[in-house]
C-alpha cells in the first residue's frame, strides 16, 4: 500500500515537514529523488546548435515574412466560411420552391429555422476562431437542441411516400454541403488539426443544406427527418475530421 | 497600430514577449528577431527532448517559427506568448509523430539499421536513466513533464498550450511522475 503522502513528492511546494518525512520513508524518498532528477536531466539536454546554425533555422520564417509582410487576421477565414454557408443556403432558398407541410405550424417552422441558422453561424465562426476548447464544446449541445427542435416542430405527415424516397433529400443536402465544406477544410489547414474544429466546420457546412431542406421538403414524417435530414448532418460532421486529418497543415498554430 | 520606433538592442532585453508579439503583429520585423533569439534555443531543446532526435528537432523548430509567422494573425493580444509558442511546437511534434516523420540518428549522424541498443552500464548515470525513463511515458504525460520541469511553464500555461483543462494537465503530470518513479525504481533495484 502506497504512502499517503506520496503525492507531495511530486509537488513543487511540499509541506514543510516533508523533508523530515522523506528521511524516514523510502517510497517518498525515491519518488522525490525521481522528481528532482527530472530537473537534473534537463542539464543533459541536447546542446543547441551554434549561432549561425540557429540563425539558419529562421530562414524559412524570414522568407515567409518577406513574402507576406501583413498578418492575415483570423476572422477573415471565419467570414469566408460563414459567407460560404450562408451563400449556399441563400441560393438554394431562392432556387427551390418552399413548402410548409413539414412543420406543425408557421411559428414552429420559424423557430427551427432560427435554431439551425444559429448552429450554422456559431459552428462556422467557432471552427476557426482562436478560442479555448470549451467554446467549441458548446456546439454539441447546441446542435442537439436544434435536432430536437426539428423533431418537435415536425408535422409528422409523411404524405404516404415510401421511406426510401427520402434518399433524394439526403442527396440534395449533401450536395449543398459540398461547397461550404470545401471552403471550411481549406480554411482549417491554416492552423493545427483539431478534431472538434473539423467537426464544427462539417456541422456548419451541413447546416446550410439542412436549412434549405427545412424550407423546401414537404415531408414531415419523423423517420424521414431523422434519416434524411438529420442523418446527413451527422455524417458530414463525422467525415470532416477524418478528411481534415489526412490534409497537410500549413501552420501548427492552435 | 504602428510600433513606437525601431527596437534598440538595449530595449529588446526589457520588452516582454507579449509586447514584442504585439509589435510583430503590427509589422515590426525586428520584434520577430528578438523573439527568435530569445526562444529558439529552448524550443529546439524541448523538441529534441520530446522526440529524441536532433535532426527532427531542427526541422520542427523551423516549422514552429514558420507557423508563428504564418499565423501571427491568430495571436490574441493580452494572451501569454510562451504557452502559445509551445502549443505550436507541441502541435508540430504531434503532427510529425502522427505522420511517422521522426528519425533517430546514431552518434555519427547515420540512420540506424536496427533499433538502438541500450547504453552500456558504465555510461548510465541518473540523468540518462531519467531521460530514458521519460521517453517511455505516453506522449501527453511526457509533454506535461517536459513543459513543467524543463521549460518552467505553470500548469495553467501548459493547459493553454495543450488545449485541455488545467485539471487534465495536473492528472497527466502526476501520472507521469508516478510512472517515472516506477520505472526508475525498477532500474535501481536491478542495479543493486
Amino acid at each position: 500500500m502506497s504512502c499517503p503522502r506520496l503525492s507531495e513528492a511530486f509537488s513543487d511546494t511540499p509541506a514543510l515537514d516533508f523533508a523530515a518525512h522523506r528521511a524516514s520513508c523510502s517510497e517518498c524518498h525515491q519518488a522525490r529523488q525521481a522528481y528532482e532528477a527530472v530537473a537534473a536531466g534537463a542539464s543533459a539536454a541536447p546542446v543547441s546548435p551554434d549561432a549561425p546554425a540557429l540563425r539558419a533555422l529562421a530562414h524559412a520564417a524570414r522568407a515567409e515574412l518577406a513574402a507576406h509582410p501583413v498578418a492575415r487576421r483570423w476572422w477573415l477565414d471565419a467570414v469566408a466560411l460563414v459567407a460560404a454557408c450562408a451563400g449556399t443556403f441563400a441560393c438554394a432558398a431562392v432556387m427551390m420552391p418552399w413548402s410548409h407541410s413539414q412543420h406543425r405550424s408557421s411559428a414552429a417552422g420559424v423557430a427551427v429555422a432560427v435554431a439551425w441558422a444559429a448552429v450554422m453561424l456559431a459552428a462556422g465562426a467557432l471552427a476557426v476562431a482562436p478560442l479555448a476548447l470549451r467554446w467549441r464544446q458548446l456546439l454539441l449541445p447546441l446542435a442537439g437542441l436544434a435536432a430536437l427542435a426539428t423533431l418537435w416542430g415536425a408535422s409528422q405527415l409523411d404524405l404516404g411516400r415510401p421511406l426510401w424516397s427520402g434518399v433524394g433529400c439526403a442527396a440534395i443536402e449533401l450536395a449543398l454541403a459540398a461547397a461550404p465544406l470545401a471552403v471550411a477544410l481549406w480554411a482549417l489547414t491554416r492552423f493545427a488539426f483539431e478534431p472538434l474544429r473539423a467537426l464544427a466546420a462539417g456541422l456548419a457546412a451541413a447546416s446550410a443544406g439542412l436549412l434549405a431542406q427545412h424550407l423546401h421538403c414537404p415531408n414531415g414524417g419523423l423517420n424521414h427527418l431523422v434519416l434524411f435530414h438529420l442523418g446527413p448532418v451527422a455524417l458530414v460532421s463525422v467525415l470532416a475530421p477524418l478528411v481534415r486529418r489526412g490534409m497537410t497543415s500549413r501552420s501548427h498554430a492552435p | 497600430m504602428k510600433p513606437d520606433g525601431p527596437l534598440l538592442r538595449t530595449d529588446a532585453e526589457l520588452v516582454s514577449d507579449e509586447a514584442l508579439m504585439e509589435r510583430f503583429c503590427a509589422g515590426d520585423t525586428a520584434a520577430f528577431d528578438v523573439l527568435f533569439v530569445r526562444h529558439a534555443p529552448a524550443v529546439r531543446g524541448y523538441l529534441g527532448q520530446l522526440l529524441k532526435s536532433a535532426q527532427t528537432a531542427d526541422d520542427l523548430t523551423q516549422q514552429t517559427f514558420l507557423s508563428l509567422v504564418r499565423s501571427r494573425g491568430r495571436f490574441i493580444a493580452g494572451h501569454r506568448f510562451k504557452p502559445w509558442l509551445y502549443a505550436i511546437a507541441t502541435n508540430a511534434a504531434r503532427d510529425a509523430l502522427r505522420r511517422g516523420h521522426t528519425e533517430s540518428l546514431t552518434d555519427d549522424g547515420a540512420l540506424p539499421d536496427s533499433p538502438a541498443e541500450p547504453a552500456p552500464e558504465s555510461d548510465r548515470g541518473l540523468k540518462r536513466q531519467v531521460l530514458a525513463a521519460l521517453h517511455q511515458l505516453p506522449l501527453a504525460q511526457r509533454e506535461a513533464i517536459f513543459m513543467h520541469r524543463f521549460e518552467g511553464l505553470s500548469f495553467a500555461d501548459i493547459a493553454q498550450a495543450a488545449g485541455v483543462p488545467e485539471s487534465t494537465v495536473k492528472v497527466r503530470a502526476h501520472r507521469g511522475y508516478q510512472r517515472l518513479r516506477e520505472l526508475l525504481q525498477g532500474l535501481w533495484e536491478e542495479t543493486k
